[in-house]
């Protein structure tokens, strides 16, 4: 008889993120083993049937296998074991696949385990890596992540009315957010001047728009049966995935999120909830402007009117919606194929109650937006109790 | 082939191999058909959304790319 089965996180572990010294394989231990023994009630190794890697860029890396590599750690032979790459949104399609799995009886418990090591490369070498993630065409042409990113912004404003101020706000918020996050890569706080004022890296983005090249690792452990091993399980209430044109130039309308926007419906629809009662999000804000766009297509503003959150204080730690207060990928930093990860275990924490000083009150459902490239394809999760 | 320029953005930071600043730019058709483009070095200090130009093709290191300039 079909059972239905309703997917768990029952324990994680987190990074600080940053500049770290230990290498991809420590990091992938740490995780690991970090994740088995946060576990309340326990687990064993050989009830975790199935390990995946969330790893962007075997250059960031020199590891192929990485998936093999972490079943090392795992000390369970059979398991299975497999990396995913799909850009900034490995993370959350590491754990859109591991859920899939699980609810399709495949596996019983999954660890999802993301890593990227990046700050051993220069800004360039970087760059030439992360441009990778856009179309072909943007890759043959140069136009880098950041550029890409631009144009949306460029276009944004125009259409819409939005300033230079509203994008400079995001990154504010997020550098105030991140004082309070351990694990934040900047405890450092900037004005909109100063984020205005900031070293131009491909009009209009400037360095205090872009999240930063990080170092880190995550993982959080899933479950088909998370009552059995803890008592205080999060559920995974909806998710969806969408995609849109690769290219930002191929879009019918290059300021809307059209992925997040397919994925964030399918996520509500699943979960039986509507936009209104998320109470607190994490949105992916790889360039500050994006943070705008998320608010869009996730439904917390209508097309156009994203900015407005932002001057309005309304999706500050204190506001009606607090969004990113872990301090987003801008100012807690990228690790890329940890990222996704580590956004679900912001809303994990909220919803246990355990954020510290970042707790806010009364959180029953939480969502995670988390994209790749400049939105192509987005995993769109909420969670709750 | 005549063209506008519908967003553009001039780059800083870029991958090893590519001199800076070099701009790229969607430039939209009389057909209303988008091209993603480089722009000509001599035209980055003139860009604004809205600009009206030609594009060409050039090879750059063997790669062949169309290149916006502005009309005169």
């Amino acid at each position: 008889m079909w059972k239905t089965i309703t997917v768990g996180i029952v324990a994680y572990s987190h990074s600080k993120y940053g500049r770290l010294a230990e290498d991809i394989p420590t990091l992938l231990e740490s995780a690991i083993e970090g994740a088995i023994s946060n576990a309340e009630g326990g687990i064993d190794s050989t009830d975790i049937d199935l390990l995946i890697v969330s790893n962007v860029d075997n250059q960031f890396s020199n590891q192929h296998q990485i998936g093999t590599v972490a079943l090392r750690y795992l000390h369970n032979p059979q398991a299975e074991a497999f990396r995913i790459e799909v850009a900034c949104a490995s993370g959350g399609m590491a754990t859109y696949l591991a859920k899939q799995m699980i609810e399709s009886g495949s596996a019983r418990n999954a660890l999802v385990v993301g890593v990227e090591k990046m700050t051993h490369l220069s800004t360039g070498v970087t760059t030439s890596i992360l441009i990778r993630g856009g179309a072909p065409e943007e890759i043959k042409y140069g136009a880098t992540q950041p550029a890409a990113y631009g144009f949306m912004s460029q276009l944004y404003m125009q259409k819409y009315g939005a300033t230079e101020d509203d994008y400079a706000l995001a990154a504010v918020k997020n550098h105030k957010n991140a004082m309070k996050n351990p694990w934040a890569q900047f405890h450092k706080e900037f004005t909109v001047e100063a984020v205005k004022n900031s070293t131009m890296i491909a009009s209009p983005i400037r360095l205090l728009h872009c999240s930063p090249i990080s170092d880190g690792a995550t993982a959080i452990l899933l479950s088909g049966e998370p009552k059995k091993y803890t008592d205080t399980p999060v559920y995974i209430k909806g998710m969806g995935i969408g995609y849109d044109t690769m290219g930002v130039f191929e879009r019918e309308d290059p300021t809307f999120m059209l992925a997040t926007k397919i994925a964030s419906d399918k996520a509500y629809k699943s979960a039986k909830i509507e936009p209104k009662q998320v109470q607190v999000a994490e949105v992916h804000d790889a360039f500050s402007p994006a943070e705008i766009f998320a608010y869009e297509a996730i439904g917390l503003a209508k097309k156009g009117e994203g900015y407005k959150l932002l001057r309005e204080g309304r999706t500050m730690a204190d506001g009606e919606i607090p969004v990113n207060v872990s301090g987003g990928l801008k100012a807690k930093g990228h690790p890329i194929g940890a990222t996704g990860i580590g956004m679900i275990i912001e809303i994990y924490l909220q919803l246990l109650g355990q954020a510290g000083e970042r707790q806010v009150r009364g959180v029953e459902y939480g969502l995670v937006e988390n994209h790749g490239g400049t939105g192509a394809t987005s995993v769109v999760t909420v969670l709750g109790r | 082939m005549q063209v506008k320029l519908i967003a553009y953005s001039v780059i800083e930071v870029a991958p090893p191999g590519y001199q800076t600043p070099y701009g790229v730019a969607i430039a939209e058709d009389e057909n209303g058909a988008r091209h993603l483009v480089r722009i000509k070095q001599d035209n980055l200090n003139m860009l604004k959304t809205g600009l009206s130009g030609e594009i060409s093709r050039e090879k750059v290191d063997n790669v062949e790319l169309e290149f916006f300039h502005a009309k005169k």
